[in-house]
């Protein structure tokens, strides 16, 4: 794919991917930003890659890991406020994101730990075997329904556990 | 539309929505304060794990590749134990043909690149730019 191709399929795309990401992040000067991550990622990769026709998936796929990477520096960033304002002494310094990273993978592993069983087996088979809801509704034998609720409950407590990074 | 259900924002947040949906409820989640909350939670709990508990991906390409060297090795073989027919020894052997298509699939050819697997060695060799 050409770096012309590129920047074509990114104009006719823009629109819908600002949205995507405006949708999430609501900041229009975030949205601006991750859409050029977009671009440059797009741009970057280009010489390399053959769409196979599906060009806006390959698009919203690229932006989905844009957001994502954000939210990641966003849980880190936040872990470091937290830190820099409590009187207690930090685990790490804030300054160092590996370490605070750490202390999130700790505090998340420990989240996931403290999960009711029927929803630890969930959220284990999506994360440790990348089974889709579908695939684990069937492989439990449980309503697909089921998997959602015990799911969505599980990642409401892990987002309980992360109140300190907020 | 009304406001998505809550399993349909899992689904989209873990991109697993039916396809015909995913527009629709992107639309009203750009337009709807309370849903962009719900699915920027999800989202932000979806990350929390996917750092703490890295996602396996399901070793397709792995598989895929392995597949094409048994197969090739299966090819390679037959080449070299089967003695060539006295037409072939005539004419010269030329294996060229049997060679280019097993090497497509072993160096990852067109045939087997589809875009998922594109962006996990692109990701894997974090050469599109990822941020620190």
């Amino acid at each position: 794919m050409s770096h012309i191709a590129a920047e074509q399929l990114l104009a006719e795309h823009a629109p819908a991917l600002r949205n995507f990401l405006g949708a999430r992040c609501r900041d229009a000067d975030l949205t601006a930003e991750m859409l050029q991550e977009v671009a440059a990622r797009l741009v970057t990769a280009s010489p390399r890659l053959s769409l196979n026709g599906n060009a806006r998936g390959y698009l919203f796929r690229i932006a989905a890991n844009v957001w994502r990477d954000h939210l990641r520096r966003e849980l880190v960033r936040r872990r470091a406020a937290v830190v820099l304002e409590s009187a207690e002494p930090p685990l790490a310094d804030p300054a160092d994101a590996r370490l605070l990273e750490r202390e999130l993978r700790a505090a998340v592993r420990n989240a996931v730990r403290a999960l009711p069983p029927a929803q630890r087996e969930v959220v284990e088979l999506r994360q440790q075997r990348g089974l889709t809801f579908q695939e684990i509704a069937d492989r439990l034998g449980r309503p697909l329904g089921t998997v959602l609720t015990q799911m969505r409950a599980a990642l409401a407590r892990i987002g309980a556990a992360l109140e300190n990074y907020r | 539309m009304n406001h998505p259900t809550e399993d349909q924002l899992l689904l989209l947040a873990y991109g697993e929505l039916a396809e015909p949906l995913v527009c629709e409820i992107e639309s009203h989640v750009a337009a709807c304060a309370a849903c962009a909350d719900q699915l920027a939670q999800l989202e932000r709990a979806r990350v929390a794990l996917d750092v703490a508990l890295p996602e396996r991906r399901r070793p397709v390409v792995v598989w895929v590749a392995l597949g094409a060297l048994a197969a090739a090795a299966a090819v390679a073989g037959l080449l070299f134990t089967r003695a060539p027919s006295s037409d072939a020894a005539r004419r010269g052997w030329n294996p060229t043909k049997v060679w280019s298509a097993t090497a497509g699939y072993v160096a990852g050819g067109n045939v087997m690149v589809d875009i998922d697997a594109q962006l996990t060695r692109l990701e894997q060799e974090r050469s599109y730019g990822v941020p620190n």
